[in-house]
């Protein structure tokens, strides 16, 4: 067997390596999704399956194709098993140097006490009321296909038009509002949904779709709850609850004066 | 600069499963070859 080895390696060809080359991608490309997804025991089953199917690949001397066709299945299952991650994975990509910021500082430094005021307001209202609502603060980095699954709105933020979104039983009152700037820029928009096991079973879909969105894209969400009112916070996948008006002033006051002025 | 810190770390962390990609690429490709 060395002697085959030692005889394949120095007279290797072009098509072989660009066969290795091909595997090293197509290896990586399946251990990076599974290694996102924390996905410990398939990695194990696909070290396994591919050293199985190379001995097969010997024993029984396949042809090349057969070995390829027989990864190609296992690539197959982890697209179908990890679709939704891997489209998360490129909208991620996507979004980077994208993260831009293209205010205008003085019209926020302006403006921005007021939508503070404003979305604490109408926040607080919707917890004293149990209307469940959803409010992502975006620095226009949310990607396209969220906000088009909204209806756009563009409007200069106010209670009012806060709470008339989430009013239960209106159209919009589903769906999350995106908060861009000092713009109401959507409503209505579907989120991804965290798919994090070990959350409190009493976090309903609204909360899940926070922490959802928040996993993957720079943004903020801020939820109150339909049941019981209370308003959280979630920031890079974690979910902060009870949030008072002081919490909520500083979350908001780090949205216009760090994240978008920075 | 906190952004910077976790970009680097998960540059780190993918590393080993390149490394990992490499050997297991390089085992098949030698064995379906000989």
């Amino acid at each position: 067997m060395i002697d085959k080895i030692i005889n394949f390696v120095t007279n290797v060809q072009l098509v072989h390596v660009i066969e290795l080359l091909v595997l090293i991608l197509t290896f990586f490309f399946v251990l990076n999704v599974l290694r996102n997804n924390k996905a410990k025991l398939i990695i194990v089953f696909f070290v396994g399956y591919s050293l199985l199917v190379g001995a097969l690949s010997y024993l029984l001397d396949f042809p090349v194709y057969v070995t390829l066709i027989l990864f190609a299945f296992f690539i197959l299952a982890v697209v179908i098993l990890f679709a939704t991650e891997i489209k998360r994975a490129v909208w991620v990509s996507s979004m980077k140097g994208s993260d831009a910021k293209n205010w205008d500082s003085g019209a926020i430094k302006e403006n921005a006490k007021e939508c503070i005021n404003e979305i604490i307001k109408a926040v607080q209202s919707m917890s004293k009321n149990n209307v469940g609502a959803i409010i992502i603060l975006s620095n226009s980095n949310l990607p396209s296909a969220i906000l088009d699954s909204g209806v756009a709105i563009n409007s200069d933020i106010s209670s009012a038009l806060i709470e008339s979104v989430f009013f239960p039983k209106t159209p919009l009152h589903d769906g999350a509002m995106v908060i861009n700037g000092t713009k109401v820029q959507a409503a209505g928009c579907f989120l991804p949904l965290s798919q994090e096991i070990n959350l409190p079973k009493d976090l309903g879909t609204r909360h899940r779709a926070g922490i959802g969105i928040t996993e993957t894209i720079n943004v903020t969400a801020i939820i109150v709850s339909e049941e019981t009112g209370v308003i959280s916070v979630a920031q890079k996948g974690k979910l902060k609850r009870y949030a008072d008006t002081e919490m909520l002033r500083n979350t908001l006051k780090s949205f216009y004066w760090q994240d978008m002025l920075n | 600069m906190k952004k910077n810190e976790i970009k680097h770390k998960n540059k780190f962390s993918a590393i080993p499963y390149f490394l990992l990609a490499v050997v297991l690429a390089g085992i098949v490709w030698i064995l379906m070859n000989i």
